[in-house]
C-alpha cells in the first residue's frame, strides 16, 4: 500500500519537483518555528490557566553539596542541585534547598519576567558541625599569612622559636626555617605581612636591641634588614611581583630598601599622604592631593586625579592612607581612623572605624568591616541603587549587627563571608535578594585569631578549653589551587609564588 | 551573447564594477563574523537571538540536505546495475521502449521503478521535443588529461580504465595535455603512455602546451584549451563533426568505472538540447581512500555529498571537477576560461553566459573515482588539502565575472538572475562562516555575558536551545556515516567492519575539520580576493604511498 503511493508519487513528481515542494516545506516550518523558539528563548510561554503568552522568568539553583532536593513553595522538583528551573510566572517564590543530614536553606525571592534569579552558590553546611583536631599542643594565637601553600604562624610563645609555620596542605608545623639560634632567642614585638604576599617582616627584641627581619616563607630565606632601618617604620609595602624590594613610612616620607644587596634610598618618595605598591608600579598621593602611578624608578608617572577639591572630597586633612591599587582603574583608600575611600561615587564608603579590607579580584567586589558592620562592595554589579550616579558600586551589607567583627574572609569562590565577631566564627553568604543568611560555626578562644584558607574549604582556629588547633571543612576548597603534592621542587614554589 | 569571461583588458567601469564585486562576499562574510562577534560583545541579546535563529536555520538546511542526500544516493543505487547500452537501443525505438517500460513499472522493485520512471521520464521528453538524435555509433569521446606534476603511476590506472570500459575504445580519443614547464620524466612518461596505449584507442596524443603563450595564466584551463584547440585539428582531420563529440576534461587521477562513457553517451543521446549541456558525475575518492589520512577522507566524502545533493537540483547545478560537454559546445564558447583558476565552474558560467542561460547541467547516475589528497606525512597532507580547498573556495573569482555579464545581458530573465546570485553568493558566505558560527562565534555571547544578560532568561535558554539543536544535527551525522559507508567500494579485502567502524568514528572530526579546512581555506580566499590578491594556481600534489 505504502509502496504504491510512494511509486505513484514518484511517477507524477519529478526530482525536482519533489526538491521545490520540500523546500517550500522547509521554508513555512522555518517561519512557523523561529518565532516559536525565539519567543521560548526569552521566556515567553502560553499561561497555562489564563490562556494568554505571559513572559516568564527562571531560577538557577547549585548548592555544595551538590545533589540536593529543590522545593518551590509546596512543590517539590524531580531535578536535583544544579538545575534550572524554568517557565516560572512573575511573582513572589519561597526556594527550599534540603539534603540529608544537611541544614536546609530556604529564601524567599522574586521572579521577574525575562530574568534569572540566580543562587548558584548554596553552601549547605552538616546539622552537625564536627571540627578536627589538627595539633593538640595548645598555641596562644593564629597569625594568618597569605601564601601558597596556605599557611599560618601558630604562637606558643612571645620568642621567635615558639612561633611555627603550619602548612594547611601538608597539616604540619615547622620553624621558620633559616633563622639564625641567636633570632630564635629573641621576643618577636611586631609582624607585618602583606596581601597575597608570602613574605614577613618581624620586628625582634634581642641581645642586639630592635631588629627587623625578612622572612619568605615561600622561598624559606631569613634577610636580616637591621642595618638599612635607621628609624623605626611605622608601616611596610611589599609588592609580590618584586621581591627585591620593600618600601617603608617613616614619618610621612617612604623609603626603599634592597634586602639581597642591603642597599637603602632614604626619602625615596619625600612628603607622601598615601602610598600603595602592585605590579611593580608604585601609586603615590601627594600632599596636594595628586595620585600618581609611577614605576619602581619615579618614571613614566601617570596622573590619576589631581585638585584639592576632589581631595578634600575623598581624604580627611590629616594622617596617611594606605593605597590599594584593587584594579587598574580602581582604588581603595584606608585612612588612619579606619576611613575607608573609592575613587568612585560616593567615594567615602566608610566614615570611620573599617578595620580591614579584602579584595575578591574574580567578581570585583570588596569586603570591608567595622566593629559592628560587613558590607561587600560590588564594582561590577548592574542593579544600580542609584539612579542619580549610575556609576557607583553596590553596597551590600552581610551583616550590620555585630559585637565585635575583627576578622573577615572570603569564603566559597566570593559568595559568603567568613568572620570572626568576638570569640564566634560565622558564615554569612551574599545573596542576590533578601536578607543575608548566618550560620554560626564554631567558638574560637578568647582573643585569639582565626584562619581559613579557600584552597580547602577550612577554617582553622584554637580550641577555647584546650586550645589545640582545630579544623573546621565548610566545602571541599577551590580544586584550581587544592593541588597538594607532597614535595615540591623549588620551580613549583616560584610558580606558586608568581600566581 | 558576446561577453568576454574574463577580468584581463577591461574598461575603467567595468574594471570598478569588476573589483566591487571581488570585494563583495569577503566583506559580507567578514561583516557576518565580526557583526556577530561584536554584537555578542555591545548586544548580547540580539546576538544570542540571531544565533538562535541561525542554528534553527542550519540545522533545518542539514535535514533539507540530508533528505536530499539520502534521495540522490537512493537514484544512484537504483541506476547501479542499469543496461546502458540496452538504453541506447531503445532510443531507436521510443514508443516501443515507453510501452515496455509502462509494462514493467508496476511490476518493479522500488529501486528498479524508480530508474525505470527515470528513463520513461527521459524518453518521453525526447520524444515531446521532437529533435533528431544522432546515431550512437557515430558518438565520439574525447577525453583530455591535463599533466603537470602527475606521475606514471597516477595517470596509468585512469587511461587504463578508459579502455577497458564498456564504451568502444576506438571511438575515444585521448589527450595527455602535459604542461612544458612539467619536469622531464613527466614528460617522458606521457610520451611512453602515448606509445604503449596508442593503438587501443581512435588515438592517445601527448600534446606539450608551451609555456608563456600571451593572455594565459599558469592554470590549467589553459592547458585544457590548448589540447582541444589540438584536438579539433586532430578531429577536423579524421572528418568528425564537432556536434558528434563528448570532450571531457579529467583530473589526471580519475578512474573511470566500466560504464561511465556509456552512461555520459546515453545521457548526451536523451538530452534534447544535448549540445547546450555539461554532464556531471558524482566524483568519489576511492582510488587510495585507505592510504588517506582520516580527515582528509572525510573532507572528500564530503565533497562526494555535497555533488550528490546537488545533483538532485539540476536547476542550479554548477559544474565540478571532473566533467563532461558537448566538444561543439565548448568550441562555441571559445574553450575553457585560460586566466582563472576555476576552470571547471567558470566553463559553466561561460557557456551559461554565451548561451544566453540556455544551458545547464545534467546530472550522471554514475561515479567516477580520484584520489583523495595524500602526502607524505599527515602534516603535508594537512596543507596540501587546506590548499586545494582553497583552490575550490577560489571559485568565488566567478562571482564578479558573473556579475558583470549579468548587468549587461539582457536576455537573461531577472528571476534566473536573481537565483543564481543568491546561490552563489549565498554559498560562498555559508562556506567561509558558518563553521565559525557554529563551532565558536555562536557561543560568544555566553562568553562575554555581562552581569545583565548572565542574569536573563535567554543567557539560560540560549545555550540550552543550541546544545538541542546540535544534538538533533547528529541524526544528519548519522546519515553521512551511513552513506559514507554504502559509497565505499564494494568487495575489497580491506573493506573489512574494523575500518568501517574506524571510518564512522572519523566523522568526529567534522568540527575540527570544518574550522581548518572548509570555513578557513573558503575565507583565505574571499579575503584574497576582497584584498586583490590573486591566488597562483597551485597543482593538487597527488602522491600515493608505497605499497608493500
Amino acid at each position: 500500500m505504502g509502496q504504491n503511493i510512494l511509486g505513484r508519487t514518484i511517477e507524477n513528481l519529478s526530482l525536482q519537483d519533489i526538491r521545490r515542494a520540500s523546500f517550500r516545506v522547509f521554508v513555512l516550518l522555518y517561519c512557523l518555528l523561529c518565532p516559536l523558539i525565539l519567543f521560548y528563548a526569552f521566556g515567553y510561554i502560553i499561561h497555562p490557566q489564563q490562556q494568554k503568552i505571559v513572559q516568564t522568568g527562571l531560577v538557577s539553583v547549585a548548592s555544595f553539596p551538590s545533589g540536593a532536593s529543590i522545593y518551590l513553595g509546596p512543590s517539590r522538583y524531580a531535578q536535583r542541585t544544579p538545575a534550572v528551573i524554568s517557565e516560572l510566572l512573575p511573582g513572589r517564590y519561597n526556594l527550599r534547598v534540603s539534603l540529608i543530614s544537611y541544614r536546609p536553606w530556604e529564601k524567599t525571592f522574586t521572579i521577574t519576567a525575562g530574568k534569572a534569579v540566580l543562587f548558584d552558590s548554596i553552601l549547605l553546611l552538616p546539622k552537625i558541625l564536627t571540627p578536627g583536631n589538627v595539633i593538640t599542643q595548645p598555641f596562644r594565637d593564629i597569625i594568618p599569612l597569605e601564601t601558597t601553600p596556605p599557611s599560618c604562624i601558630l604562637v606558643r610563645g612571645r620568642t621567635l622559636k615558639e612561633h611555627l609555620l603550619f602548612n594547611a596542605r601538608k597539616n604540619d608545623i615547622e620553624l621558620l626555617s633559616g633563622v639564625s639560634p641567636a633570632m630564635l632567642e629573641a621576643k618577636v614585638l611586631d609582624m607585618a605581612v602583606a596581601t597575597d604576599d608570602p613574605r614577613i617582616i618581624l620586628t625582634l627584641s634581642g641581645r642586639k636591641g630592635k631588629q627587623y627581619v625578612l622572612v619568605d616563607t615561600g622561598e624559606q630565606t631569613v634577610t636580616d634588614i637591621s642595618p638599612v632601618i635607621i628609624r623605626p617604620p611605622d608601616e611596610f609595602f611589599m609588592d609580590t611581583e618584586d621581591t627585591s624590594r620593600i618600601y617603608f613610612l617613616s614619618q610621612d616620607n617612604i623609603s626603599m630598601v634592597k634586602p639581597q644587596t642591603g642597599a637603602l634610598y632614604p626619602g625615596y618618595i619625600p612628603h607622601t599622604r598615601g602610598f600603595g605598591v602592585k605590579n611593580r608600579k608604585l601609586y603615590i598621593l601627594s600632599e596636594d592631593g595628586v595620585l600618581l602611578r609611577m614605576d619602581q624608578d619615579k618614571t613614566n608617572p601617570v596622573l590619576f586625579f589631581s585638585g584639592r577639591s576632589s581631595h578634600a572630597s575623598i581624604f580627611d586633612p590629616r594622617g596617611f592612607y594606605r593605597i590599594y591599587p584593587l584594579t587598574p582603574e580602581i582604588f581603595a583608600f584606608l585612612g588612619p581612623s579606619g576611613q575607608l575611600a573609592i575613587n568612585r561615587l560616593p567615594y567615602r564608603i566608610c566614615d570611620r572605624g573599617c578595620r580591614g579590607i579584602s579584595f575578591n579580584d574574580t567578581q570585583d567586589q570588596l569586603l570591608f568591616w567595622t566593629k559592628t558592620e560587613i558590607a561587600a562592595v560590588d564594582f561590577l554589579s548592574e542593579d544600580r541603587q542609584s539612579h542619580l550616579f549610575p556609576d557607583s558600586p553596590v553596597i551590600r551589607y552581610a551583616t550590620k549587627t555585630g559585637r565585635d567583627i575583627r576578622q573577615c574572609f572570603w569564603a566559597y569562590e566570593g559568595s559568603h563571608v567568613l568572620f570572626r565577631d568576638s570569640d564566634n566564627i560565622f558564615l554569612a553568604e551574599l545573596l542576590p535578594q533578601g536578607k543575608p543568611q548566618i550560620e554560626f560555626l564554631a567558638r574560637a578562644r578568647a582573643g585569639t585569631n582565626i584562619y581559613y584558607t579557600e584552597e580547602t574549604g577550612t577554617v582553622y582556629y584554637l580550641d577555647p578549653k584546650k586550645e589545640g588547633l582545630q579544623a573546621l571543612k565548610i566545602w571541599t576548597g577551590d580544586s584550581s589551587t587544592s593541588s597538594a603534592p607532597k614535595e615540591e621542587s623549588p620551580a613549583a614554589e616560584k610558580q606558586d609564588q608568581k600566581r | 551573447m558576446i561577453f568576454a569571461f574574463s577580468r584581463q583588458n577591461l574598461g575603467r567601469k567595468d574594471a570598478i564594477l569588476q573589483r566591487f564585486f571581488e570585494v563583495l562576499p569577503g566583506a559580507f562574510s567578514w561583516a557576518i563574523l565580526l557583526g556577530v562577534t561584536l554584537l555578542s560583545i555591545f548586544q548580547p541579546f540580539l546576538a544570542a537571538a540571531l544565533i538562535i535563529a541561525f542554528d534553527l536555520y542550519w540545522i533545518m538546511r542539514l535535514f533539507y540536505m540530508n533528505i536530499f542526500l539520502a534521495v540522490s544516493y537512493a537514484r544512484l543505487a537504483s541506476e547501479s546495475k542499469t543496461d546502458w547500452n540496452k538504453r541506447i537501443d531503445d532510443l531507436k525505438d521510443m514508443d516501443g521502449a515507453v510501452a515496455r517500460l509502462n509494462g514493467l513499472i508496476p511490476q518493479a522493485r522500488l529501486p528498479e521503478k524508480l530508474s525505470l520512471i527515470s528513463c520513461r521520464r527521459e524518453l518521453m521528453e525526447l520524444k515531446t521535443c521532437g529533435r533528431p538524435i544522432p546515431s550512437y555509433d557515430g558518438i565520439y569521446q574525447l577525453v583530455i588529461i591535463p599533466i603537470v606534476r602527475e606521475t606514471r603511476d597516477i595517470v596509468e590506472p585512469g587511461i587504463k580504465s578508459l579502455c577497458e570500459g564498456n564504451f568502444p575504445s576506438q571511438r575515444i580519443l585521448v589527450i595527455l595535455a602535459v604542461e612544458e614547464r612539467a619536469e622531464g620524466e613527466i614528460r617522458q612518461a606521457s610520451e611512453q603512455l602515448a606509445a604503449q596505449y596508442r593503438g587501443r584507442f581512435l588515438d592517445l596524443l601527448a600534446v606539450l602546451h608551451p609555456d608563456g603563450i600571451a593572455g594565459e595564466a599558469r592554470v590549467k584551463g589553459a592547458n585544457a584549451t590548448y589540447a582541444a584547440k589540438q584536438a579539433a585539428e586532430f578531429l577536423k582531420n579524421k572528418g568528425i563533426p564537432f556536434e558528434n563529440v563528448i570532450v571531457s576534461c579529467f583530473d589526471a587521477d580519475t578512474v573511470v568505472k566500466p560504464e561511465t562513457l556509456v552512461c555520459l553517451a546515453y545521457t548526451f543521446l536523451a538530452t534534447p538540447d544535448r549540445t547546450q549541456a555539461s554532464y556531471q558525475p558524482i566524483p568519489v575518492y576511492h582510488n587510495n581512500i585507505w592510504e588517506a589520512p582520516g580527515f582528509a577522507r572525510v573532507l572528500d566524502v564530503g565533497s562526494s555529498f555535497f555533488q550528490l545533493i546537488e545533483a538532485t537540483n539540476p536547476d542550479q547545478l554548477v559544474t565540478f571537477s571532473s566533467h563532461s560537454m558537448s566538444f561543439k559546445a565548448l568550441i562555441d564558447v571559445g574553450y575553457w576560461p585560460v586566466d582563472m583558476i576555476s576552470d571547471d565552474s567558470a566553463i559553466y558560467w561561460k557557456s551559461y553566459i554565451h548561451f544566453d542561460g540556455h544551458y545547464r547541467v545534467v546530472p550522471l547516475a554514475t561515479t567516477l573515482s580520484m584520489d583523495v589528497t595524500e602526502a607524505k606525512t599527515w602534516a603535508k597532507t594537512f596543507v596540501n588539502v587546506y590548499k586545494q580547498k582553497r583552490r575550490w573556495a577560489w571559485g568565488v573569482e566567478n562571482f564578479p565575472i558573473l556579475m558583470r555579464a549579468f548587468t549587461v545581458s539582457r536576455t537573461i530573465p531577472v528571476s534566473q538572475k536573481l537565483r543564481h546570485t543568491f546561490k552563489l553568493l549565498e554559498g560562498h558566505i555559508s562556506w567561509a562562516t558558518w563553521p565559525f558560527l557554529l563551532t565558536f562565534i555562536g557561543w560568544l555571547p555566553t562568553l562575554f555575558a555581562g552581569r545583565e544578560f548572565s542574569r536573563s532568561v535567554l543567557y539560560y535558554t540560549g545555550p540550552r536551545i543550541t546544545t538541542m539543536i546540535f544534538s538533533l544535527a547528529s541524526i544528519g551525522l548519522l546519515n553521512c556515516i551511513v552513506l559514507s559507508i554504502l559509497l565505499l567500494p564494494k568487495g575489497t579485502k580491506k573493506n573489512t567492519w574494523l575500518r568501517k567502524t574506524g571510518q564512522a568514528l572519523e566523522w568526529l572530526l567534522v568540527p575540527v575539520i570544518m574550522i581548518f579546512l572548509s570555513g578557513m581555506p573558503a575565507l583565505d580566499a574571499q579575503t584574497r580576493l576582497m584584498l586583490g590578491k590573486r591566488l597562483e594556481f597551485w597543482v593538487t600534489a597527488k602522491e600515493r604511498k608505497q605499497k608493500a
